[in-house]
Formats: C-alpha cells, structure tokens, sequence
C-alpha cells in the first residue's frame, strides 16, 4: 500500500488579530495526498486554494490543525528548520516562472542543489538527467529572455524536480501559458508522475490543466467542497469537472 | 484635467519622488553654496590670502559638480520615465493622445524640478549661514562681507537648473515619443541582453585602463604638467571610471559567476547573479560614486592635511610668548595665564650683540628645532662653552642662531647679523650695553588662552610702537597667520566633501531603494525554495558590500594619485592621511549597514505580508 505524503488533518487558518475583524481562509480543512498522486485543487478566487498552498509549502502557519509531509510533521519547525525541509522535501513551480534572468538555464537549474552544498560535478549530471527527462537539454546554456514561455516553465519544472523532493507543488504553472505550451508542460508532468511516481500537487484556475490530474479536490469558502477522482478518459474527466465547476459558480450565485 | 493626473502621480508615489527629490535638492544647495561662495570674492580674501590657487581648485570642483549633476538628473529622470511607462501605456490604452502624456511628463518633471529649486536654495541659504559662522568662530573674525543670501546666486542656481530640467523633458518627451504602446505596457516584462559583445567590452576595457592610467600619469607629474595635468587628470579619470564601471566590472563577475567551481557553493550564484544584474543598471551609478567618492574623501584629506601643516608651522615657535622687560600691564596679564613655566634670561644689548650668563643658559637650556625637510625635532641646546660666540659670520648653524632668535624681543625689527656671546657673570657685567631681562613663557594650553596671549601682543605692539601685526614676530601672530590661511583651506576641505559626500549618499540610496523593488519576487522565490532568512541576509550583505568596496576602493586610489597635485601647495600631503582615510572609511561603513538595512527591509518585509 501507498503511504501518504502530504496529511492535512483540520487545518485551519484566520486572518487578522483577535478583537479586530478576522477572516477565516481555510475552516477545517482534512486530506491525504498519497505518494505517486497527481492531485489538483480548484476554486473559485478567495476559496482559500492560495492559503493552502501556503501551508502545505511551510511558508504560512496554520492557526489549528497540522500538517505532515514526508512524515514530518511541519507546524512545529521553526524557521530554519522549516527553510530546510523546504530545500530538501519540496519543489516549486511558479505561475510566473521566476527564473533568475542573468542566469543561465543550467545555472538556473542548480540553483537549488547548490543551497545544498552538492558538489559541482554531481550538479552537472542531475541538471543533464532532469534535462533529458523535460527535454530542455538543448537550451541549457540559454538565458530566459531567449526563449520561449513553454520553455521557461519546463526549465522552472526542471528547477523545482532537480534535487528529487518528496512533493512537488504547482501554482498556477499554466497560468501564463498558451494553450500548446500549457498542454506540452501538463505532459511532461504527468509523464514525471506516471514514469518516476513523482508526487504532484497543483493549484489550477483551468479545468484543461486540472483534468491532466487523477484527483481533484475543489475548494470553497474555505472548505472541501468535492473531491472528484478521474475514472475514465481524460475527455470524461473534463466533462465532469467542467459539470462541477457549473455546479460551484451556480451554487454561489444562489448565496 | 492632465494637471491633475501628472500631480497625483507624483502624490502617488511620493516615495520614489522623494528620493529622487532628495538628490536634486542636495545637488541644487551644493551649487547654490559654491556659487554664494565664488560670488564672495571680498570674503574670500579676507580669509583665504593666497586666493589664486584655491580658486582654481574651487572651479575644477564647481566643474564636476556639473557634470555629476548632470548625470545624475538624466539617470534620475530615466529611471522615473522607465518607472512611470507602464501607467503611460494604460493611459494611451483608454484613449490618451501621446501629445497629452507628453504634456504630463513635462509638468511632472518641471514640478518636480521647481520644487527642488525652492526647497534646495532655502536649504543653500541655511548651509552657507551656518558654515560661515562656523568658519567665522574659529578664525576669530568678524567678517560682514559673507551674505548667505545672494541674488546673483539665486539667478545663475535657478537658470542653470531650469535649463537642466528643460533638456530632460525634452529627453524624455523624444524618448517617449521613439516608445511603442506595446512596449510601454509590457514594460516589466523587457529585460537587459545577457550576452554582452565581447569586443566592444574588451576594447572599453582597454579604453578605461589607459584612459585611468594616463589621468594617474599626469597626477603623478603633476609638478611638471602643472595646471594642464589636472585638467587631463580630471577628463581621464572621470571617463576611464566611468567606462570601468560600464565594460570592466561587469565582465568580471560575469567570468566569476560562470566559474561553476566557484559559484556553485551556496547561495554564491544568486548573490553573483544579482551583482551581475547590479553592476550593468548600476554602473552610471557606480563611476559617479566613485568619482564623489574620490572628491569627497580628497577634500576631508586636504583640508586634514593643512590642518596638520599648521600644527607644525606652530611648533616651530617653542615659547608660547617672549616678553623684554615687562611692564606693569604685561606683568598683570602675565600672572593669569595658567599652568605656565616661566624662564628669565639676562641680557646685554649693545647693537646686534647680545651677551647672555652662561650660568643661566646651563640651567635653562634654550630650544633647538633640528629641521629635516619639514619635520622638527625639537632639543635642548647645550652644546656651547663659556666664552662662545655665535653669528652667522663664524659659521654657526642656523639652528642654533634661530634658537637664539627666539628668545629675543618679537616686537623689534629684524636683526641683521646678530652675534650672540656666552659670558661668565663677571664678563657680564663688564660687557657694554643696555641690560635688561627676557621672561620666556610656557603654558600648557596655548590654544585655551588665546584671549590673554592677545591682549599682551596688543599691550606689547603698542609699547614698542609697531603698527602692523606682521612685523611682529610673536607666537600669537604666527598663529592667527597660519590659522587664518588652514581654516581657510579646511573649510573648503570640509564644504566640497560634506557636499560631495551628500550627493554620494543620495544618488546610492536612490538606487538601492529603486532597485529593490525589482528584487523583491527573486528573493520570495529563493524563500519558497527553501534558503533561510540568514543566508538571504548574509547573500544581501555581500551583495552590496561589493557595490560598495568596489567604488570605494577604486575612489581611493584615485585620492592617492589626486593628493599628489596638493604637493604644489604644502610639503607631505600624504603625511597624515590616516585620521582622515579612518573617519570617512567609518562613516562609509556606516552608511552601508544603513543601506543594507533599507534593502532587506524593502526585499524580506514583503515576505511577511504574504
């Protein structure tokens, strides 16, 4: 049997001071992720989707509730305790790639194993594995500005998977991509979780990109709303989360 | 309508206007000062006697001051532009004409421009009243020839700046007009080529080396060159730097940061991709740094220098006051003075003899200065025999003969050949002449006494009916000569590099605070992935260590060439360079932990609002 990755057991996060006016983001919140798993959130803005991500990814602490990722429990690391688990356990993709401009792809892509102190030869044969695998080896000695927005991504994707963590977490990826380039990245990353069990979890306005996922959990006000777990073809998949979209939008107009 | 829009952007982002702001006001009191104080000319020479040179001096540095105000108002001004071009765009999106944003950004430059004037000529005003008084305290003068307020200076500040601030408008306006829609909007998204032509680096490389080494070479001869080497020193020196900062040094980390040995260790990437970043926008603002830098840390140095010059030429004078026979006033000012050692000598005149007791001479020895280039060694002169003569005519050194010299009456006139004899009592007595007898003071603190010194050197020129201050060779008229003449040179030292050292200040802190917005998602995205706040702190101090170490170091050098052309003024400018090169190295320092304290504010606070 799978053991889980990520564990979220009634997380809960509120906005604002005691006394004065709070928000409540996040009321609740309960899920598995299991190694392996490609799983997309969705939500409507202000759901709390960002919020979540934010705990999951240790850069925000949860008011209650706990959080555990690669059996580490991480609501109670201080900070660089927390810094570390981030550079080893976790990868990031950004919506707006975040590359470094005045570096190179492959300096780009070190990055990460650098913080770690990993020796420069060892460097260079991830960077030329993880290339291969997103099959940017070609545009390797390239600045970001020289290429195209697909290819940053790949190269953010390959950034984020370099130093193998446990969890690879996704915001928007596809958010500043076009249709082609966003279909060519949901493709690599579901040949990274289908061929190495890499573990993703991404947040996603689009039911494209999310029907590449194998589960789906929707988000609103705060709240598991529905989870939605892909059966048949990817086609039906769209269909079905598209109904349930439908179904959220209409839901809140009603409120 | 257009008035309004250009006005709340300005109220909008007041920040960014104000350092801006804080710069031009700076550059318009600085240039308002000098022109008050060209424009002195009568409190110039009552202060600085030996005008000519300072003078010159003072125009090169009124020339660079230009220049760098220059730059710095076009660099300002395009940043505000590059700024400001995204709003633009989505101005023209909704219809706006570009004639109606051209029409704004003049507005908004010359609103920013006028305002500066008024707030920088008020500030002028105060910092040329209060640097007078200051000057004025420690000369011990009264001088009503130095207005602060000077209409002529107002006029040549305000036309100077608003021409200034005319071109950059139009500048801006061409520039604006050569713009596309498309690129105003996707403003942000356009970055600087990362693949630099090689041979256009290697050969402004080239040009900057020689460009420097030839401004060193007619600043290391400059005793040859004379005034023409300063002027080549001064062309050379400002382009080679600027054109190190724009091809050298961003080659350098560039060649750093692709060493993946030394780059791959850490955060060391990161830090050398910002500095790669910083050196090619920074570099307009790194040359003018270090030419400030230069400016500044020379002036502080020179005016030390001289400072230091006039402890020497005090000490040339041993005694503190000599006085021939007091009379009953003297005597009365004499027994105030404090902490004091006081030597009696009996003389003979008769002519230009002097006979001394060689008793008296052996229990008191009078003081020698032994003179090596311009460095005194001050020792007891014992080296004599009953009987001795001494005059310039039997060969006897100089310093002996002016150890004598001081102990004589510095309120008579000039001895030609004066013979002095060394007697036994007995010989004394017998010797022809007036007698008389010397009081030899000493005190502890010449300085903290001044107000008597001065009342005896008033009381003894009238006894001895000299008119003239000059021709009285007191210690207290050496020393109100040399101190006029070094307060005059410190306070120009202390004027051009508080001056400069302001524009310096400025013109890096605009820069840093601009630059770190920019910077803000590059540091969330390394906290996302996973580096500490500390080695985010520690990539930020080395960061801007090396935006400073490198302009600071190379500004050095430039001063220890620069001080060579003080040698046509004073014997070792290099003498004491130390106090100086430390205090403006603490206060460097200082601003740099200040600087990197606004930018990790700028860059790790957003984090927190997340």
């Amino acid at each position: 049997m799978n053991h889980s990755v990520v564990s979220v057991r009634n997380l809960k996060k509120v906005y604002g001071k005691k006394g004065e006016k709070q928000y409540e983001a996040l009321k609740n919140i309960s899920f598995e992720v299991e190694e392996g798993e490609f799983v997309g959130i969705m939500g409507p803005s202000g759901s709390g989707k960002t919020t979540l991500l934010n705990m999951l990814s240790a850069l925000d602490s949860p008011t209650q509730g706990e959080v555990t990722i690669a059996g580490n429990n991480i609501t109670g690391l201080n900070e660089q305790q927390l810094s570390d688990f981030r550079a080893t356990n976790i990868g990031f993709i950004f919506q707006d790639f975040n590359l470094l401009e005045n570096l190179t792809m492959s300096q780009n892509i070190g990055l990460p194993l650098s913080l770690q102190g990993v020796s420069s030869r060892k460097i260079d044969k991830k960077i030329k594995t993880i290339a291969e695998i997103l099959d940017i080896t070609q545009i390797l000695s390239n600045y970001p500005t020289e290429v195209s927005g697909g290819q940053k991504q790949r190269v953010a994707a390959a950034r984020a998977l370099v130093h193998q963590p446990q969890l690879l977490l996704g915001d928007e990826p596809t958010g500043a991509l076009d249709s082609k380039n966003a279909k060519n990245l949901l493709e690599a990353l579901r040949g990274l979780n289908r061929d190495y069990q890499t573990t993703i979890l991404m947040v996603t306005h689009d039911p494209m990109s999310a029907s590449y996922c194998k589960r789906i959990l929707f988000i609103q006000d705060g709240m598991i709303f529905k989870e939605l777990r892909r059966e048949g073809s990817q086609q039906e998949f769209y269909q079905n989360i598209l109904a349930n979209l439908s179904h959220v939008d209409f839901s809140e107009s009603q409120v | 309508m257009t008035w309004k829009l250009a006005l709340i952007n300005v109220k909008k982002r007041w920040q960014d206007y104000l350092v801006l702001m804080m710069g031009l006001i700076i550059s318009v009191s600085i240039f308002y000062m000098f022109q008050t104080l060209s424009l002195n000319v009568k409190f110039l020479e009552e202060v600085i006697p030996t005008i000519s040179m300072v003078a010159f001096i003072f125009q090169l540095g009124a020339v660079l001051l230009g220049i760098i105000t220059v730059v710095y108002i076009f660099y300002a001004n395009s940043f505000l532009l590059s700024m400001r071009k995204k709003e633009y765009g989505m101005y023209m999106m909704l219809g706006a004409k570009k004639k109606k944003i051209k029409q704004m950004m003049t507005i908004e430059t010359l609103f920013i421009g006028f305002l500066s004037m008024v707030v920088g000529i008020m500030l002028g005003v105060v910092f040329s009243t209060i640097m007078s008084q200051v000057l004025l305290n420690q000369l011990r003068v009264s001088s009503n020839q130095y207005n602060a307020f000077s209409f002529s200076a107002v006029v040549v500040t305000f036309i100077f700046f608003l021409i200034l601030f005319v071109l950059t408008a139009i500048t801006n306006a061409s520039k604006f007009s050569k713009t596309k829609l498309l690129d105003l909007l996707h403003e942000d998204q356009q970055s600087e080529k990362h693949r630099p032509n090689k041979l256009k680096t290697i050969s402004l490389t080239i040009v900057s080396v020689i460009l420097i080494m030839i401004g060193y070479f007619s600043l290391w001869h400059v005793k040859e060159l004379a005034l023409a080497g300063l002027v080549i020193a001064l062309f050379t020196i400002t382009f080679g730097t600027f054109l190190f900062f724009a091809a050298l040094l961003p080659a350098v980390i560039s060649a750093f940061k692709n060493n993946e040995k030394f780059s791959r260790k850490g955060i060391r990437i990161f830090t050398l991709s910002q500095l790669s970043f910083k050196s090619s926008s920074l570099s307009k603002v790194l040359g003018m740094v270090t030419m400030l830098l230069a400016l500044s840390l020379g002036a502080i140095t020179v005016g030390d220098a001289f400072n230091n010059y006039k402890e020497a030429l005090i000490k040339q004078a041993p005694y503190d006051a000599v006085i021939f026979n007091p009379d009953e006033a003297v005597s009365k000012e004499m027994a105030k003075l404090e902490g004091k050692e006081e030597r009696l000598y009996h003389i003979k005149q008769n002519n230009e003899e002097f006979y001394f007791l060689y008793d008296e001479l052996r229990e008191q020895p009078i003081t020698m200065n032994n003179q090596t280039g311009f460095t005194l060694k001050a020792k007891p002169f014992t080296e004599f025999n009953e009987g001795d003569s001494f005059s310039t005519n039997n060969g006897t050194e100089f310093s002996i003969m002016s150890a004598f010299g001081q102990i004589m009456n510095p309120y008579t006139s000039y001895l030609n050949a004066p013979v002095y004899h060394v007697v036994s009592q007995s010989e004394f007595d017998q010797a022809q002449g007036e007698s008389g007898v010397i009081h030899v003071l000493m005190v502890d603190d010449f300085e903290g006494q001044l107000d008597i010194f001065e009342r005896i050197d008033t009381l003894e020129m009238a006894r001895f009916d000299l008119e003239d201050a000059e021709t009285s060779n007191s210690k207290f008229a050496l020393y109100s000569m040399i101190s006029m003449m070094v307060s005059g040179f410190m306070f120009m030292g202390a004027f051009l590099g508080i001056a400069f050292l302001a524009m310096l200040a400025s013109s890096l802190m605009f820069k840093i605070l601009s630059g770190a917005y920019q910077d803000i998602g590059r540091y969330d995205m390394l906290r996302k992935i996973g580096v500490g706040k500390k080695k985010l702190l520690a990539s930020i101090y080395k960061e801007i260590l090396v935006v400073f170490a490198v302009p600071g170091i190379l500004g050095t050098i430039h001063v220890l060439f620069g001080l060579k052309m003080f040698e046509l003024l004073m014997p070792e400018p290099y003498s004491h360079i130390w106090l100086p090169f430390v205090i403006f190295a603490a206060i460097y320092l200082l601003y740099y932990f200040i600087t990197v304290k606004l930018y990790q504010n700028i860059v790790l606070k957003s984090e927190k609002n997340q």
